[in-house]
């Protein structure tokens, strides 16, 4: 009983940084541009969260800097696809480079610094004491719950507010919000930005809170999970927890069962996430009338104001 | 143009690419090209792991396409899909990644090949877009000088 319990309180942990990258990543897909430079950004955000970390001893220093690291990254993406209309994958694959590259190079003389300070962790009164459910979900850092309160307040800008109505606009039809006084450009570029942020953050997670050191290609293609994850979420920001949770699970299971000797090879685990994804998508598009499936109608195409539609 | 307009085949998908619709009205089967062409590239992507595996690193072990099928897509992007052309970006591709590793010895980190790469891939995506503006200069004395025809105007109005 208790190995479950400590793989789903572990899979609640590693589930976090998905969360807020799969989060970031909905959000500038929704605005209609797809971002694969994920990677790359939460690598350059764990780097440079762990550099700030271990020089100035303080850990909310650190993830603000991930943030901002991150949100620097997403602006080159924005500026390139949203200003210039380049093409949005070429872009995200060429930001995921770039952001391995910065990584490993800012990171060179960091790998065996050690980090002062801990985040320790905060049990919820009350709720932490029910059994089972407690331990696994109630015990964590703060960041953890930081991360449920994202997507909730996500969710409900996104659908309950008039920002989130020109942001879910822009990305169905930005001509259409154009002509209706949206001002889709500096929406694209918001969401972006805030895209790279919270992958910051995620990676901050990582190297900071999570693995607390810092090695080259930390993330460990936890990036691309965030990418498939959004898709797995159907586009739906409620529905990035139980993906994280699942996902981040999944990953926990792996450490799990590798450290009790059970011989069942990682990489059949390490897989799932996507064939989960793969399985998901194949199911409900066999299933549903409507071919797009919550994938916003503008997604992928830069928009050019002078272009006839 | 893409793959190859000298073949039926090269042609059907040139123009499935370019729009579907179009291509359905001409009956070209699009899905069931679609499903070929991916059959086919991921031959051609399973012979490069084994090209990578049997001539460059000599043993099987984990990473070991070290992500080109990445930089592959870069690759057929940069050379906007020309047969020829991605060779040649290839090649400076390869050249670049190689580049890196010698850099290593040398005591530079071989991260900065990774940085050089997206650098000049930003560049040229950059460069592409921006090289299809003309930077027009317009001497600012010209601006600010006097309406200087409206007098002549004015005068002939005058004289009729």
């Amino acid at each position: 009983m208790s190995f479950w319990i400590d793989a789903l309180s572990t899979g609640v942990v590693l589930g976090t940084p998905l969360a807020f990258a799969a989060l970031g990543e909905l959000i500038a897909e929704r605005s209609g541009v797809v971002n694969l430079g994920v990677e790359g950004m939460m690598l350059v955000g764990a780097v440079v969260a762990f550099v700030v970390g271990v020089n100035s001893d303080s850990i909310a220093l650190a993830f603000l800097a991930g943030a901002l690291a991150g949100g620097a990254l997403a602006l080159v993406h924005a500026a390139m696809t949203i200003t210039l209309r380049v093409n949005q994958i070429v872009m995200g694959l060429t930001l995921t480079i770039l952001g391995t590259g910065l990584s490993s190079y800012i990171g060179a003389d960091y790998g065996n610094r050690p980090l002062k300070h801990d985040l320790g962790n905060v049990d919820i009164p009350l709720l932490s004491h029910i059994p089972w459910i407690g331990r696994i979900f109630f015990r964590h850092d703060a960041v953890v719950y930081l991360a449920w309160v994202a997507v909730v307040v996500a969710a409900l800008v996104m659908y309950r507010t008039r920002r989130g109505l020109w942001l879910r606009a822009t990305g169905e039809s930005p001509a259409a919000a154009d002509a209706a006084g949206v001002p889709i450009f500096a929406v694209r570029y918001v969401a972006v930005w805030l895209g790279g942020v919270l992958a910051g953050i995620g990676g901050a997670y990582l190297s900071v809170v999570y693995v607390r050191s810092w090695s080259d290609q930390l993330t460990a293609g936890r990036g691309w999970i965030a990418v498939a994850l959004v898709i797995f979420a159907s586009w739906r920001p409620l529905l990035i927890l139980p993906g994280a949770l699942l996902f981040g699970f999944i990953d926990a299971l792996n450490f799990q069962l590798q450290a009790k000797g059970v011989s069942i090879p990682s990489q059949y685990l390490a897989m799932m996430p996507y064939v989960f994804t793969l399985v998901v998508l194949a199911v409900v598009w066999t299933r549903q009338r409507s071919r797009n499936w919550g994938m916003p109608r503008a997604l992928g195409s830069p928009y050019e104001r002078e272009a006839r539609s | 143009m893409s793959p190859s307009d000298r073949t039926r085949l090269g042609f059907s998908l040139s123009i499935a690419g370019g729009n579907a619709r179009a291509a359905q009205y001409l009956g070209i089967g699009v899905g069931r090209r679609i499903i070929w062409v991916m059959a086919l590239s991921g031959l051609l992507a399973g012979a490069a792991g084994v090209i990578q595996l049997t001539a460059a690193s000599g043993r099987l072990q984990e990473g070991l396409t070290a992500n080109y099928g990445f930089t592959g897509i870069l690759v057929a992007f940069l050379a906007r899909q020309r047969v020829v052309a991605t060779v040649v970006v290839a090649l400076l591709f390869a050249g670049l990644l190689n580049g890196g590793s010698a850099l290593q010895s040398t005591g530079i980190p071989s991260s900065i090949a990774q940085i050089v790469q997206a650098v000049i891939i930003i560049f040229v995506l950059a460069g592409e877009v921006l090289g299809s503006y003309r930077l027009k200069a317009r001497a600012p004395a010209l601006r600010a000088a006097p309406p200087a025809p409206q007098a002549p105007v004015g005068a002939a109005e005058g004289s009729r």
